[in-house]
Protein backbone atom coordinates (compact mmCIF):
# COMPACT_ATOMS: atom_id res chain seq x y z
CA UNK A 1 0.00 0.00 0.00
CA UNK A 2 2.84 2.53 1.00
CA UNK A 3 4.34 1.84 -2.74
CA UNK A 4 1.15 2.85 -3.85
CA UNK A 5 1.11 6.12 -2.13
CA UNK A 6 4.80 6.71 -3.38
CA UNK A 7 3.41 6.00 -7.20
CA UNK A 8 0.00 8.42 -6.64
CA UNK A 9 2.76 11.13 -5.42
CA UNK A 10 5.03 10.98 -8.11
CA UNK A 11 1.66 10.92 -10.46
CA UNK A 12 0.90 14.06 -9.07
CA UNK A 13 4.34 15.71 -9.42
CA UNK A 14 4.17 14.89 -13.10
CA UNK A 15 0.72 15.80 -13.87
CA UNK A 16 1.63 19.31 -11.57
CA UNK A 17 4.68 20.20 -13.99
CA UNK A 18 2.27 19.55 -17.02
CA UNK A 19 -0.02 21.98 -15.98
CA UNK A 20 2.58 24.34 -14.97
CA UNK A 21 4.80 23.83 -18.51
CA UNK A 22 1.37 23.47 -20.33
CA UNK A 23 2.84 20.32 -21.71
CA UNK A 24 0.47 17.09 -22.22
CA UNK A 25 3.23 14.77 -22.20
CA UNK A 26 2.61 14.73 -18.18
CA UNK A 27 -0.76 13.22 -18.22
CA UNK A 28 -0.10 10.92 -21.03
CA UNK A 29 2.57 9.75 -18.73
CA UNK A 30 0.71 9.19 -15.60
CA UNK A 31 -1.54 7.44 -17.75
CA UNK A 32 0.72 4.71 -18.42
CA UNK A 33 2.23 5.03 -14.98
CA UNK A 34 -1.40 4.17 -13.87
CA UNK A 35 -1.62 1.40 -15.87
CA UNK A 36 1.94 -0.29 -14.79
CA UNK A 37 1.04 0.47 -11.01
CA UNK A 38 -2.40 -1.30 -11.88
CA UNK A 39 -0.47 -4.87 -13.05
CA UNK A 40 2.77 -4.44 -10.32
CA UNK A 41 -0.12 -4.28 -7.88
CA UNK A 42 -2.05 -7.66 -9.47
CA UNK A 43 1.18 -9.73 -9.35
CA UNK A 44 1.96 -8.50 -5.96
CA UNK A 45 -1.15 -9.59 -4.45
CA UNK A 46 -1.15 -12.76 -6.59
CA UNK A 47 2.03 -13.30 -4.61
CA UNK A 48 1.11 -12.36 -1.12
CA UNK A 49 -2.38 -14.97 -2.01
CA UNK A 50 0.37 -17.46 -2.99
CA UNK A 51 2.76 -17.03 0.23
CA UNK A 52 -0.97 -17.73 2.47
CA UNK A 53 -1.74 -21.20 0.87
CA UNK A 54 2.08 -22.45 1.63
CA UNK A 55 2.55 -20.79 4.36
CA UNK A 56 -1.16 -19.84 6.17
CA UNK A 57 0.48 -16.45 7.24
CA UNK A 58 0.95 -13.11 5.52
CA UNK A 59 3.48 -11.85 8.28
CA UNK A 60 6.58 -11.54 6.89
CA UNK A 61 9.09 -11.95 9.59
CA UNK A 62 7.70 -15.51 9.95
CA UNK A 63 9.03 -16.66 6.34
CA UNK A 64 12.54 -17.87 5.70
CA UNK A 65 12.10 -20.17 3.18
CA UNK A 66 14.97 -18.90 1.22
CA UNK A 67 17.32 -18.49 3.96
CA UNK A 68 19.43 -21.23 4.63
CA UNK A 69 19.30 -22.60 8.07
CA UNK B 1 -9.28 27.43 -5.03
CA UNK B 2 -6.47 28.11 -2.20
CA UNK B 3 -8.49 27.60 0.72
CA UNK B 4 -9.61 24.25 -1.44
CA UNK B 5 -6.22 23.13 -2.61
CA UNK B 6 -4.98 23.54 1.52
CA UNK B 7 -7.96 21.38 2.44
CA UNK B 8 -7.07 18.38 0.40
CA UNK B 9 -3.66 18.72 0.71
CA UNK B 10 -4.37 18.39 4.92
CA UNK B 11 -6.45 15.77 4.37
CA UNK B 12 -4.35 13.60 1.92
CA UNK B 13 -1.64 14.11 4.42
CA UNK B 14 -3.37 13.04 7.29
CA UNK B 15 -4.87 10.09 5.52
CA UNK B 16 -1.39 9.04 4.03
CA UNK B 17 -0.07 9.20 7.34
CA UNK B 18 -3.11 7.06 8.91
CA UNK B 19 -2.30 4.55 6.21
CA UNK B 20 1.07 3.89 7.60
CA UNK B 21 0.20 4.18 11.13
CA UNK B 22 -2.77 2.19 11.38
CA UNK B 23 -2.78 -1.33 13.14
CA UNK B 24 -5.37 -2.93 12.05
CA UNK B 25 -5.24 -3.54 8.03
CA UNK B 26 -8.71 -2.94 6.82
CA UNK B 27 -8.36 0.73 7.84
CA UNK B 28 -5.25 1.27 6.31
CA UNK B 29 -7.11 -0.34 3.13
CA UNK B 30 -10.15 2.54 3.61
CA UNK B 31 -7.45 4.87 4.19
CA UNK B 32 -5.61 4.26 1.40
CA UNK B 33 -9.55 4.58 -0.86
CA UNK B 34 -9.72 8.24 0.78
CA UNK B 35 -6.04 9.01 -0.33
CA UNK B 36 -6.98 7.84 -3.50
CA UNK B 37 -10.27 10.05 -3.98
CA UNK B 38 -8.32 13.16 -2.35
CA UNK B 39 -5.13 12.78 -4.98
CA UNK B 40 -7.96 12.19 -7.97
CA UNK B 41 -9.80 15.78 -6.69
CA UNK B 42 -6.07 16.81 -7.17
CA UNK B 43 -6.16 16.00 -10.57
CA UNK B 44 -9.61 17.98 -11.10
CA UNK B 45 -7.99 21.51 -9.38
CA UNK B 46 -5.00 20.79 -12.08
CA UNK B 47 -7.46 21.09 -15.06
CA UNK B 48 -7.18 16.86 -15.72
CA UNK B 49 -10.63 15.63 -15.32
CA UNK B 50 -9.98 12.98 -17.59
CA UNK B 51 -6.75 11.94 -15.13
CA UNK B 52 -9.25 11.89 -12.06
CA UNK B 53 -11.97 9.38 -13.82
CA UNK B 54 -9.10 7.34 -14.48
CA UNK B 55 -8.26 7.19 -11.00
CA UNK B 56 -10.71 6.41 -9.52
CA UNK B 57 -12.19 4.24 -12.23
CA UNK B 58 -9.00 2.27 -11.26
CA UNK B 59 -7.29 3.16 -8.19
CA UNK B 60 -10.87 2.92 -5.76
CA UNK B 61 -12.62 0.50 -8.01
CA UNK B 62 -9.83 -1.78 -8.85
CA UNK B 63 -6.54 -1.51 -6.53
CA UNK B 64 -8.53 -1.31 -3.21
CA UNK B 65 -10.98 -3.63 -3.84
CA UNK B 66 -8.43 -5.86 -4.87
CA UNK B 67 -6.46 -5.35 -1.71
CA UNK B 68 -9.78 -5.28 0.72
CA UNK B 69 -10.19 -9.08 -1.09
CA UNK B 70 -6.81 -9.89 -0.76
CA UNK B 71 -6.92 -8.85 3.21
CA UNK B 72 -10.35 -10.65 3.67
CA UNK B 73 -8.69 -14.06 1.78
CA UNK B 74 -5.70 -13.99 4.07
CA UNK B 75 -6.90 -12.63 6.85
CA UNK B 76 -4.85 -14.50 9.58
CA UNK B 77 -6.83 -15.01 13.36
CA UNK B 78 -3.72 -13.41 15.35
CA UNK B 79 -3.56 -9.25 15.93
CA UNK B 80 -0.91 -7.77 13.94
CA UNK B 81 2.26 -8.13 15.27
CA UNK B 82 4.70 -5.82 13.76
CA UNK B 83 6.79 -4.09 16.71
CA UNK B 84 7.92 -0.78 16.15
CA UNK B 85 11.67 0.16 17.54
CA UNK B 86 12.65 1.66 14.57
CA UNK B 87 11.55 4.94 15.63
CA UNK B 88 14.65 7.03 15.60
CA UNK B 89 15.43 5.95 12.30
CA UNK B 90 12.01 6.79 10.94
CA UNK B 91 12.12 10.26 12.42
CA UNK B 92 16.47 10.30 10.52
CA UNK B 93 15.29 9.65 7.25
CA UNK B 94 12.11 11.54 7.23
CA UNK B 95 14.17 14.90 8.30
CA UNK B 96 17.01 14.21 5.76
CA UNK B 97 14.60 13.38 3.30
CA UNK B 98 12.82 17.05 3.69
CA UNK B 99 15.72 18.81 4.40
CA UNK B 100 17.13 17.60 0.75
CA UNK B 101 13.60 18.39 -0.23
CA UNK B 102 13.96 22.24 0.74
CA UNK B 103 17.39 22.63 -0.72
CA UNK B 104 16.39 21.21 -3.66
CA UNK B 105 13.39 23.48 -4.30
CA UNK B 106 15.53 26.62 -3.06
CA UNK B 107 18.48 25.90 -5.47
CA UNK B 108 15.73 25.13 -8.24
CA UNK B 109 15.12 28.10 -10.91
CA UNK B 110 11.96 26.63 -12.16
CA UNK B 111 9.01 29.15 -10.61
CA UNK B 112 6.06 28.51 -10.73
CA UNK B 113 2.74 30.57 -11.76
CA UNK B 114 -0.39 30.72 -9.49
CA UNK B 115 -2.67 31.89 -12.85
CA UNK B 116 -5.13 29.26 -14.79
CA UNK B 117 -3.84 25.77 -15.80
CA UNK B 118 -4.58 24.41 -19.00
CA UNK B 119 -7.35 22.09 -19.19
CA UNK B 120 -7.07 19.37 -22.22
CA UNK B 121 -9.93 17.65 -23.71
CA UNK B 122 -10.72 13.81 -23.89
CA UNK B 123 -10.04 14.46 -28.17
CA UNK B 124 -6.36 16.05 -27.71
CA UNK B 125 -5.45 13.38 -24.77
CA UNK B 126 -6.74 11.04 -27.45
CA UNK B 127 -4.90 12.24 -30.29
CA UNK B 128 -1.51 12.49 -28.59
CA UNK B 129 -1.83 9.16 -27.20
CA UNK B 130 -2.29 7.72 -30.90
CA UNK B 131 0.24 9.50 -32.76
CA UNK B 132 3.24 10.34 -30.17
CA UNK B 133 2.58 7.98 -27.64
CA UNK B 134 1.47 5.07 -29.68
CA UNK B 135 4.37 2.76 -29.07
CA UNK B 136 4.04 2.98 -25.09
CA UNK B 137 0.59 2.68 -25.69
CA UNK B 138 1.06 -0.62 -27.49
CA UNK B 139 3.45 -1.84 -25.28
CA UNK B 140 1.73 -1.21 -22.18
CA UNK B 141 -1.84 -3.35 -23.24
CA UNK B 142 1.29 -5.88 -24.04
CA UNK B 143 2.33 -5.47 -20.08
CA UNK B 144 -1.56 -5.47 -19.16
CA UNK B 145 -1.89 -9.11 -21.03
CA UNK B 146 0.98 -10.31 -19.53
CA UNK B 147 0.07 -9.67 -15.99
CA UNK B 148 -3.35 -10.80 -15.94
CA UNK B 149 -2.01 -14.02 -17.37
CA UNK B 150 1.11 -14.26 -14.71
CA UNK B 151 -1.41 -13.42 -11.93
CA UNK B 152 -3.63 -15.87 -12.93
CA UNK B 153 -0.52 -18.54 -13.10
CA UNK B 154 0.71 -17.45 -9.72
CA UNK B 155 -2.74 -17.68 -7.59
CA UNK B 156 -4.02 -20.59 -9.31
CA UNK B 157 -4.81 -23.26 -6.82
CA UNK B 158 -2.00 -25.30 -6.45
CA UNK B 159 -2.14 -28.96 -7.33
CA UNK B 160 -0.67 -31.36 -4.37
CA UNK B 161 2.47 -32.28 -6.17
CA UNK B 162 3.76 -35.84 -4.93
Amino acid sequence: MCIEIMLNTATLNLVAFSANMADISGQLIVIFAIAVGAAEIAIGLAILLLIFNKHGSIDLSEIGTLRRR
Amino acid sequence: MLEAFFLIALIAVCSAAMVVISKEIVHSALFLALLFTMIAAFYILLGAEFLAIIQVLVYIGGVITMILFTIMLTKSKAKSSIVNNTLILQIFVFSVFMALIITALSASKVTFSAGTVPVYSLEEIGKVMLTTYVLPFELISLVLLVAMVAAIFIARPQKEVG
